[in-house]
């Protein structure tokens, strides 16, 4: 696109008035068009019109603001650079399949001759995509359909509805999202939902059945997230032999929060960053709009990554948070905190309160902290180097965390000590594998250390997949 | 609770539930009551407590959730009393459905109240003919047919309802009621405060 071929010399007229053949005009009709060229970088330049052509239901009002930002562009090159962005805020919508970007010279009678015409070609999405898989894993097979509908009322709204049918548990979820008009950063977004989780290590069933509802906007740099959640809670025992005090938390429970949630993050990525920094503090106050479960609940997270010498990334994180009953009922066993097996410190498979039951359930604990330091660098000899291989990385880690229960009666300087005592700790080495921007396999050997009475040990090779890693 | 039904023993960290299993378990441990019954009798036992649990049970659930007015006046308020709103509504309604639901499966939905009670009824007299005189239902020991048939009983004496109708059947046969009160005075009178009998206290009870 740098140069712009114009033409300047009309076609000789067909039809007119017959006045004969004069020496003159036989010089003129010899003469052959010209062909002008003008390199126009550079050149000051207005945009006189911006087009968008192939929207279906997609409603305009929606795209003033996204393309508004082109009209100010005052040369070739920003004209371009602003396409350019406002081609990205269009993808960004999510409603289109493409977008492509001509820039043309103005044309019709209000023309100008700097002016230009800039004409976004856009492809919509398709009313409604579904997808249909079928899972197999912790002893239990499903069948997952998908249905979403992009854009359905054309202002960017999406509509998403998950259902899982599995031999042992049905899940599903319903999502609708709506942006601000101008503003995609500030969006709600309302789900439905009804979930099973199983967790052995605590012989517990939980079924979760729940609205919530949640409100996303940007101040600063710092992304905010506003939330309300009601959630009908069952819990119900995996075994015949869960212990006494796992059978007296089940049954039904209403649990209504108001959450708030902050986030910086200036990572490039979010698995396996190389350079940046993400701090996110989460709060959740749960009993003062109905519901049974009260307490308040605290958590944070903070992640610092640095790039070392030869493409190796160093990474450190810190985790903690705590819970504290409003009222006189004990935190219920759903919500307290659990450091969980791989995910979390490598070697400590489920680190949990210290006075389990006595056949052996894990209750959780009130207040945690967990921190681990990363070394990542590339596989040694780099095998695949530019393709497959850069997936891989190997990782040094250490690992440390502990959890404990909140008296009250004791002032915050005990309970630090409590968490400060008695550290669990593992470190060890492994391979990481990336999974698109999502998830992480990871397949480590690990030495536990600091072990504490009652904690199960996982030492030796040790394979985990998931989201949030510590 | 996840044990299942009431009721259940908790016995180190076993948990058992439910009238059989308990039987069972005492059973294993070495204690029985009904050791000293031979064959017959205990076939006979054996099927008049199948007699209870089908018409006596099924007819407490009957009342309980089919009858429009116990339901709406005594059983749903008082099932859904642990839960906040609206979960109490939704539990309430759940297990109303599920209950309504096994009726029609055994055949009850079509009956009416007087029907019930007249089964009811026809039941106390069967336990009746067989308990006669006697002190309890097999020789002078109790078994485990007198507890089922007092846990029954007894509930039905004291748990109130929006009319007396059924507990008034159970008392037209006396020497039932003379049971009650027997197996009450000798084996819970102890626990509880001395002056107290519950069975007495109540005014329609007399």
């Amino acid at each position: 696109m740098g140069t712009v071929h114009a033409r300047s010399l009309d076609p000789l007229p067909m039809h007119g008035p017959d006045l004969g053949l004069h020496p003159d005009d036989a010089e003129l009709v010899e003469a052959e068009p010209e062909t002008k060229q003008e390199v126009l970088e550079n050149k000051d330049v207005i945009v006189q019109r911006v087009h968008i052509d192939g929207l279906g239901r997609t409603k305009e009002d929606l795209l003033g603001y996204e393309i508004a930002d082109v009209f100010m562009a005052k040369n070739l090159i920003d004209v371009m650079k602003k396409s350019h962005e406002a081609r990205e805020k269009l993808l960004r919508l999510g409603i289109f399949r493409k977008v492509e970007v001509v820039i043309d010279t103005a044309e019709g009678e209000d023309a100008l001759p700097n002016g230009l015409d800039v004409t976004f070609e856009v492809t919509e999405l398709r009313r409604l995509t579904g997808s249909y898989n079928t899972m197999v894993g912790n002893n239990e097979g499903s069948m997952v359909l998908g249905v979403k509908l992009p854009n359905i009322f054309g202002r960017a709204e999406k509509l998403t509805f998950q259902f899982s049918y599995g031999t042992k548990e049905t899940s599903y979820g319903l999502s609708f999202f709506k942006p601000q008009l101008g503003h995609f950063d500030r969006n709600i977004c309302v789900n439905l939902y009804k979930v099973t989780g199983q967790f052995p290590w605590s012989s517990l069933r939980e079924t979760d059945r729940g609205i919530a509802t949640e409100f996303n906007f940007p101040i600063w740099k710092t992304n905010h997230t506003l939330k309300w959640e009601g959630v009908w809670r069952e819990l119900g025992c995996l075994a015949r032999t869960a212990s006494f005090a796992v059978r007296e938390e089940s049954g039904h429970s209403l649990k209504s929060s108001l959450s708030h949630a902050m986030v910086i993050d200036t990572r490039n990525s979010a698995i396996l960053p190389r350079r940046g920094a993400l701090f996110r503090i989460n709060q959740e106050l749960a009993g003062y709009t109905g519901g049974d479960a009260s307490f308040l609940k605290e958590d944070f997270e903070i992640q610092l990554n640095r790039r070392l010498f030869w493409d190796s990334v160093l990474s450190a994180s810190l985790w903690g948070g705590m819970i504290l009953p409003v009222g006189d009922k004990p935190a219920s066993i759903a919500d307290r905190s659990y450091i969980n097996k791989v995910n979390v410190i490598n070697g400590e498979s489920d680190i949990y309160l210290e006075q389990f039951a006595v056949t052996g359930d894990y209750l959780g604990g009130e207040a945690y902290w967990a921190g681990g330091l990363h070394l990542y660098t590339p596989l040694p000899f780099r095998p695949g180097r530019g393709g497959f291989g850069d997936l891989f990385r190997t990782h040094f880690f250490l690992n440390a965390g502990n959890l404990c229960n909140l008296n009250y009666g004791e002032g915050p300087r005990a309970h630090l000590q409590k968490l400060a005592e008695y550290i669990r700790w593992s470190y060890g080495a492994g391979i990481v594998l990336r999974l698109g921007n999502i998830a992480r396999l990871e397949l480590n050997y690990c030495i536990p250390m600091g072990v504490q009475i009652g904690d199960r040990i996982c030492d030796g090779v040790q394979f985990g997949a998931g989201i949030r890693f510590l | 609770m996840s044990v299942g039904k009431v009721p259940f023993i908790h016995v180190g960290n076993q948990v058992v539930s439910e009238l059989g299993p308990i039987v069972q378990f005492t059973k294993a441990k070495g204690h029985s009551l009904s050791d000293g019954l031979d064959d017959v009798q205990r076939a006979e036992m054996k099927a008049y407590m199948e007699l209870v649990n089908n018409m006596l049970l099924t007819a407490e659930l009957y009342i309980q959730w089919c009858d429009e007015a116990t339901a709406a006046q005594i059983t749903r308020p008082r099932y859904s009393s642990p839960y906040p709103w609206p979960l109490n509504h939704i539990l309430a309604y759940q297990k109303q459905w599920e209950v309504r639901r096994k009726m029609s499966a055994i055949g009850w939905a079509g009956k009416s109240l007087e029907q019930v009670y007249e089964d009811v009824s026809q039941c106390c007299q069967a336990l009746s003919q067989r308990l006669g005189t006697q002190q309890y239902f097999f020789n002078k020991q109790p078994t485990e047919l007198d507890a089922l048939v007092f846990g029954h009983l007894f509930t039905i004496l004291t748990t109130q309802l929006t009319s007396d109708e059924l507990s008034d059947k159970i008392k037209s046969y006396s020497n039932l009621l003379s049971f009650c009160r027997r197996i009450e005075h000798n084996y819970f009178q102890e626990h509880e405060r001395p002056g107290l009998d519950p069975l007495s206290i109540r005014p329609s009870l007399m």
